[in-house]
């Protein structure tokens, strides 16, 4: 038999005398710190994150990324974050252009030409800076509201990016579930490094020198704690772009309807506006000591790009210094409806087209891992993450005409990504 | 392999776990924080500190202040500040309870052995170790403390309080992340958890240890204690008697509750209290109603 006792209000002489002696016991200075705790955790801090990323694809693209982010977490629960980017791209794209059985000369967005041999891929050299800048404020509002709001600003030589976002999560449930809002939009601005090509010409300028777009979208998600060890959640996407969406250096190639062979190259033509939506699906489950991440996005729009990507990571801490986490994903993308892998000569001329491959079929592989660790030497903690991408398309459509037949139309590419980071909190 | 150095540490919802035993108790820390690194610092500070703990006020140590006052067979000690402080509280207790509480009264336990066997106590036996039992034959002016040969000086019933207290206090000045201090059962939550819901607390029924709560405790921030231990009685006469002894008689504490459980600001005073209320016997439910306090109590 059990009964609770229930406190009453005037407190009993021993009690009264007890708490006096107990405080003498603990020094004062013990109980005061554990009084005063509950205001310490509101204690204003920093956290300093940065990273330097490496990413080089074979015989293509080399990029180098360093990136520097600083939190300020002030002392209502508030917090300022700033990033700074910096990228330098160098390399070759593939152009749009198709391998023919004669050589090719292609044009650099610098009006520099490119002769590729027989069979090859045309590819497009380019070199290019961009620095970014972010900002992003987060406001509690009371207990269960957080408002935040960001906007970043990014240049490079060709390309001058300006966007602002706002977001609304609410937990509700005991803080087992969340709700989120946001909307964001973006003012893009594209100025083509030697002037804007007129579509399906093969060199007639436009005489236009920068071309907007835009881009605005919403933003709908929930989380919630299914069991102690499990987190799920869902986000969907819906945006809108609209003006200049075409690639200023993407060409499609006219092609002999009889050999196949490249007569010549048209700048591509794409849509001025374009939907995009996308369902992600997220799980984080706790095991014992170990974390994985499982999440299936589906991404669909209006140019008839479908996408299913999945992604595990799984994060092993073998003690409070050091962790390993493995990574693996995989991707498979359907082309745009107006794909194309040349324009045959004498066919009717169709509304679109382009041959950039990331419009067409793509598979991608990714494997890689983490690791984490700290060194006596330095504070906070290190971190180097390798990974290894596959990415591969359709080589030999049905479509190919001629000698096209016998060329691989979208090579695979193998790329390594290496970064190193380190964070420190205080 | 488990090296000493590293706690074992779980992830459960959005808290970490240390897992670690001191004072022949099963410990756990439960730490507020995503961050394992800065879990895994909090959970071996607080084990460090009950392992000094423990260390310095064991009595089966050799190296502890105990054996040392014991091993001065009646002579003057000057204990440190802390010694001085834990039997300032000591006598603190004894003043309070009339008598009741007695950290000399250790001494009496070996005459008693609390294995649920029917017991013939030894009147003799009983008699003789009282004569080394009682607080006020000790010297004690806060500065130097003589215990005269033969007595003995028993902090187990303040000495895990203490360190869970001294603990939690020591991790809230390290770091402003909230953690549930948990040794054998007392407890302290030294912060609010940072997205203000209370740390919840099961009491186990004494008769079905680790079953399955008793009670569910929502605890924003203070201590929790209990005292009383349902695996530890004798029989006599048909009666079931705990092993609360009162100090003043030799004998188990008649109509003892089985358990005690007492909310407080601190560990120390809960299961100072939770301690005072058992040794009321039947007078233990009435003792914490006119102490204000908020207490279960399961009876025998």
């Amino acid at each position: 038999m059990q009964l609770k006792t229930t406190a009453a209000s005037a407190t009993g002489s021993v009690r009264g005398a007890l708490r006096a002696a107990a405080s003498v016991l603990l020094a004062g200075g013990a109980v005061a710190a554990v009084a005063s705790a509950a205001h310490a955790a509101d204690a204003p801090r920093w956290q300093f994150d940065s990273s330097g990323l490496l990413y080089g694809e074979l015989h293509r693209t080399t990029v180098v990324e360093p990136m520097a982010r600083i939190t300020r977490v002030f002392s209502k629960g508030s917090s300022l974050t700033a990033q700074v980017d910096f990228d330098a791209i160098t390399g070759a794209s593939p152009s749009g252009a198709q391998p023919s059985g004669v050589v090719q000369t292609t044009t650099t967005p610098s009006g520099n030409t490119k002769t590729v041999p027989a069979g090859d891929l045309p590819l497009t050299d380019f070199h290019d800076v961009r620095g970014a800048v972010d900002l992003e404020y987060a406001q509690p509002i009371g207990s269960h509201l957080t408002a935040t709001t960001g906007g970043h600003w990014s240049k490079e030589q060709d390309y001058r990016s300006l966007g602002g976002r706002a977001q609304l999560s609410l937990e509700v449930f005991q803080r087992l579930s969340t709700f989120t809002l946001g909307a964001s939009a973006n003012a893009d601005v594209i100025t083509p490094l030697d002037g804007t090509r007129a579509a399906f010409t093969e060199d007639d300028r436009t005489g236009v020198d920068s071309n907007d777009k835009h881009a605005r979208s919403w933003l709908v998600g929930t989380s919630r704690v299914m069991t102690r060890r499990w987190l799920l959640g869902a986000t969907g996407t819906y945006s809108e772009e609209w003006g200049y969406l075409s690639d200023p250096y993407k060409v499609v190639s006219t092609l002999d309807p009889v050999t196949g062979h490249t007569t010549g190259a048209l700048h591509e033509r794409r849509p001025d506006r374009r939907l995009r939506r996308d369902v992600l699906v997220s799980s984080v489950y706790h095991h014992t000591t170990d974390v994985s991440y499982l999440s299936y996005r589906y991404y669909w729009d209006d140019w008839g790009v479908q996408a299913h990507t999945g992604d595990f990571r799984i994060r092993h801490d073998f003690d409070e210094t050091h962790f390993v986490q493995p990574h693996v994903r995989f991707s498979h993308q359907g082309e745009a409806d107006f794909y194309s892998y040349g324009i045959v000569e004498g066919s009717a001329k169709p509304d679109f087209a382009t041959s950039d491959y990331r419009l067409g079929m793509l598979n991608t592989v990714t494997v890689g891992a983490t690791y984490g660790f700290d060194l006596a030497s330095v504070p906070g903690q290190i971190t180097v993450r390798g990974e290894f991408m596959r990415q591969w398309g359709r080589g030999y459509p049905d479509v190919a005409v001629g000698s096209q037949k016998t060329y691989n139309l979208a090579p695979g590419v193998n790329t390594g990504t290496l970064m190193l980071g380190w964070s420190v909190g205080w | 392999m488990v090296s000493e150095d590293a706690p074992r540490l779980e992830r459960l919802g959005d808290v970490w776990v240390g897992r670690f035993t001191a004072m022949a108790s099963p410990c756990e820390v439960l730490v507020d924080t995503d961050r394992r690194r800065d879990a895994a610092d909090l959970v071996r500070a607080a084990r460090a500190e009950a392992r000094r703990i423990e260390r310095k006020f064991s009595r089966y140590r050799d190296d502890s202040v105990v054996h040392a006052i014991h091993a001065g067979r009646g002579a003057p000690f000057e204990p440190d500040a802390e010694t001085a402080r834990l039997l300032g509280y000591a006598a603190a207790c004894f003043e309070l309870s009339g008598g009741l509480f007695d950290v000399t009264s250790g001494v009496l336990r070996r005459a008693w052995t609390f294995d649920g066997a029917e017991a013939a106590p030894d009147d003799a036996r009983i008699a003789e170790a009282l004569a080394h039992v009682g607080w006020p034959r000790v010297e004690w002016d806060g500065r130097t403390f003589m215990l005269p040969e033969g007595m003995e000086l028993d902090f187990g019933g303040l000495g895990k309080e203490y360190a869970v207290d001294s603990a939690a206090a020591l991790l809230a000045e390290r770091s402003p992340v909230a953690c549930l201090v948990n040794f054998g059962g007392d407890l302290v939550a030294n912060a609010a958890r940072r997205d203000g819901a209370p740390w919840i607390v099961g009491v186990d029924d004494p008769d079905r240890t680790g079953e399955g709560a008793l009670y569910r405790i929502e605890l924003q921030h203070g201590g929790l204690a209990t005292s009383g231990d349902a695996r530890r009685y004798v029989t006599w006469r048909g009666k079931r008697l705990g092993h609360i002894l009162d100090p003043r008689t030799g004998w188990p504490v008649a109509d003892a509750p089985r358990s005690v459980t007492v909310l407080s600001t601190t560990c120390i005073e809960a299961g100072t209290l939770a301690t005072l209320a058992i040794l009321q016997g039947r007078g233990a439910r009435a003792f914490l109603e006119a102490q204000g306090v908020t207490g279960w109590v399961v009876d025998a």
